[in-house]
């Protein structure tokens, strides 16, 4: 009987300390609103973490509006404006558009250069993509890793671009810390979905040990490296229809992952994701 | 317990082999027709081939052995062989609980419930050895689980408790109904005490697979090999069980049960290697670590008693130490299951984003339960050599504990259910995309710690203690001048 006893309280002590696996600790959760912009600007970040009952935490959203600013909207505006103006052959009315971009973003390189042509006497021709092309550049700093954290959604834009050859930009989801972005495969194209995750990490030693955990681990098939624009570059597959292609950059972690047509090996992917890569910085 | 070493390797072989394939062959049939006609037909098609091999002598055997004896053997084999996997595939829907729940609860845990009969109904010892190794092997067995991938569906009494307690209830029902063909075989010849107990099992199902069978005829036709291969894996468990229990006891056969995943996942590796049906994305370090456990905690019980007695321990004071340094260590190992051990992360951005963090305690994590299993496992040690158990007994038990705390590094920062009640579903079912993300990370705690240099501390006082001893009975007259 007192063996039965002591199976039992085993047995029961298993049962509660693994059921009570599942009961409710004190979570942290982050709550609020966060707008930004569809080129990747934060305008208003009102999120903060508060600490309740984890049984209440399903109830906090971090919720994040993408709107265009008034700034990129005017942007956007005098740039199609100029465009216009240099397809109707009205060199005066673009170069007073072009001017009045560069004078909001002096970086904006494509009006920059077309200015540029005006000014030496040439005539440029209509810039017939979307303004984004140019505008998503105009406030990436030079080097993503090494951006500002208090607002790295912009910085890490610049990996997840409008324009890649072959394939349309959704637009990006972006996350303080985080930004996903599909793109849609033009017909004949080898991939059949196609998407850019970016992620920004407290130091490089983190973001190489997101590679190895996020990637090398999952697409550990078919893998290999190579150098490409100066970063160390890993491929893998998961053996069935994914490909991913990924590297560090600072404390930045990019990753491209690709799906094939079913019963294609998807180490074929490779020259589609290399040549993807090949369009980011 | 006369058997050949030979013959008890292929009886375990058998077992594991036909368990192994029963889980996996049940996986790709479940769905295809009602639970009772899957199980009727396939426990009868093993019935008709253990009845068949043993054919001979089994007239004379039924007209010569008590009735009440033939119906506890059938009914036991009805309950172990019939019931049991009856009630455990009515629980199972296509995905869910996960194939590593599954798994878990219906080997692994069994296990402990396996001895646990044993001690209580059949009376066999020692008892602390089989716990010990028992929950050592199930610690194992868990960590390995939730590392087959990352993030990982093992969370056990997370998503489906319903479930997963009937899969325990449906362990006891397996481990009476062996208990009591071994209770027959040992009054009679075991091989003949297994047909009927197989027999009454396949004449059961049989029965209710006829109501059950309704317009499922074609389906069954067409899944003929898949029910054979079923059929005959279940044979071989059926076989190979009955042979082991009866030479090695209830209790240390179940350390084929509490092997399994460890076999299971050798296999998935190999799978892997060969790439015939893709790759898993295993932990590996991680699921080797686990493996190892498992493996130790099954070979320790499966050697437990085994052997000569030896007279029990004289090296009093130095034992004595190691004892109370693994109550201290079991002790603090118990308490530290109740500390913070891992820091957890959701992330979910697909609508409404979601993001949390929380601190996950011991009994959450696979190194919490691995380092009070080895704590356990040094506690018999102490006990059953004080008891002058066998050597072989505290020695493998001694190894088990120092392999758990070895591998336990390997294993900080697994935990033992990803999956939460109060984290949205929808963040949930998204985990490893790129739409959400569950991360832990392992927390430094100083009981821990502390307990796992207490049991390190015991293992190496036990082995003082031996040495002692030993040199004590080289050397009789120092003993008497001292």
């Amino acid at each position: 009987m007192r063996r039965l006893i002591s199976a039992t309280t085993v047995l029961a002590l298993a049962l509660v300390l693994f059921g009570g696996a599942g009961c409710a600790p004190q979570v942290e959760v982050r709550t609020g609103t966060k707008v930004v912009c569809t080129y990747g600007e934060v305008i208003s970040d009102g999120i903060h973490t508060v600490k309740v009952p984890a049984q209440d935490a399903g109830k906090y959203k971090v919720r994040t509006i993408t709107r265009l600013c008034p700034r990129h909207a005017q942007l956007e505006s005098l740039y199609q404006a100029a465009q216009q103006a240099l397809a109707a052959g009205d060199m005066a009315a673009a170069k007073k558009a072009l001017e009045q971009v560069v004078a909001i973003d002096p970086a904006f390189a494509k009006a920059a250069a077309q200015l540029d042509t005006i000014a030496g006497g040439g005539k440029p021709a209509p810039d017939t993509s979307s303004p984004g092309g140019s505008a998503a550049t105009t406030s990436t700093p030079d080097k993503p890793g090494d951006a500002d954290t208090g607002s790295p959604a912009e910085s890490l834009l610049v990996w997840a671009p409008d324009k890649i050859s072959g394939f349309t930009a959704s637009r990006p989801t972006v996350d303080p810390l985080t930004i996903a972005r599909q793109y849609v495969p033009a017909s004949g194209s080898d991939a059949v979905s196609f998407v850019i995750a970016v992620e920004q990490f407290p130091s490089a030693k983190l973001a190489n040990s997101g590679l190895t955990a996020q990637v090398k681990r999952v697409y550990s098939r078919d893998s290999d490296t190579f150098k490409l624009n100066g970063h160390d570059v890993y491929f893998g597959t998961d053996g069935q229809r994914y490909g991913a292609l990924g590297f560090v950059d600072g404390a930045v972690m990019v990753v491209l992952e690709m799906s094939g047509k079913s019963g294609e090996p998807p180490s074929g992917l490779k020259s589609a994701l290399k040549a993807a890569a090949n369009q980011l910085p | 317990m006369s058997a050949k070493p030979i013959k008890l390797v292929g009886a375990a072989v058998l077992a594991v082999a036909g368990a192994a394939g029963s889980f996996t062959l049940t996986t790709v049939v479940m769905d295809q027709m009602p639970d009772a006609l899957l199980i009727g037909v396939t426990t009868l098609l093993a019935a008709l081939v253990v009845v068949t091999i043993r054919a001979a002598g089994l007239g004379r055997f039924l007209q010569a052995t008590p009735p009440r004896d033939l119906i506890i053997a059938a009914l036991g084999g009805a309950a172990a062989f019939w019931v049991a996997p009856l009630v455990v595939l009515s629980q199972r829907a296509s995905d869910a609980p996960s194939g590593s729940e599954v798994l878990f609860f219906t080997t692994a845990m069994w296990g402990p419930i396996a001895v646990a009969v044993a001690v209580v109904v059949l009376q066999e010892r020692p008892a602390w050895a089989g716990f010990a190794g028992a929950a050592l092997a199930v610690a194992g067995a868990a960590a390995l689980l939730a590392n087959w991938e990352r993030p990982s569906s093992f969370s056990p009494f997370a998503k489906f408790p319903e479930q997963e307690i009937v899969m325990l209830g449906a362990g006891a029902v397996f481990a009476l109904g062996s208990a009591a063909i071994l209770m027959v075989a040992r009054k009679h010849d075991n091989r003949l005490v297994a047909a009927v107990a197989a027999g009454g099992a396949g004449l059961l199902s049989a029965v209710v697979a006829v109501f059950s069978l309704g317009d499922y005829g074609q389906t069954i036709v067409r899944l003929s090999t898949e029910l054979i291969l079923l059929g005959v894996s279940q044979a071989a468990f059926i076989g190979g069980w009955t042979s082991l229990t009866h030479e090695r006891g209830l209790l240390r056969s179940s350390s084929v049960l509490l092997s399994i995943p460890a076999v299971m996942t050798t296999l998935f590796v190999v799978e892997r290697v060969t790439g015939i049906f893709g790759p898993i994305p295993f932990q590996i370090p991680a699921v080797v670590a686990g493996a190892l456990v498992c493996l130790a905690g099954a070979v320790s019980v499966w050697i437990a008693g085994t052997g000569t007695a030896a007279p029990a321990a004289t090296s009093g004071r130095l034992a004595e130490v190691a004892g109370f340094l693994a109550w201290l260590g079991l002790a603090g190992a118990a308490v530290a299951l109740f500390r913070p051990a891992l820091s957890a992360a959701a992330q979910g951005v697909l609508g409404d984003g979601f993001s949390a963090t929380w601190v996950m305690v011991g009994a959450e994590s696979a190194a919490g339960w691995i380092l009070f299993a080895a704590a356990l496992a040094l506690l018999a040690a102490v006990r059953t050599r004080r008891m002058g158990s066998p050597s072989a007994t505290w020695v493998s038990l001694l190894v088990a504990a120092l392999v758990a705390l070895a591998a336990s590094p390997m294993l900080i920062d697994t935990t033992l259910h990803t999956w939460n009640q109060w984290v949205p579903a929808a963040v949930q079912q998204t985990y490893g995309t790129e739409y959400a993300r569950f991360s832990v990370e392992a927390l430094v705690d100083p009981v821990w710690i502390g307990s796992a240099v207490l049991v390190v501390l015991s293992a190496v006082l036990l082995l003082s203690s031996v040495l002692i001893d030993r040199r004590r009975a080289a050397r009789p007259e120092l003993e008497e001048t001292q």
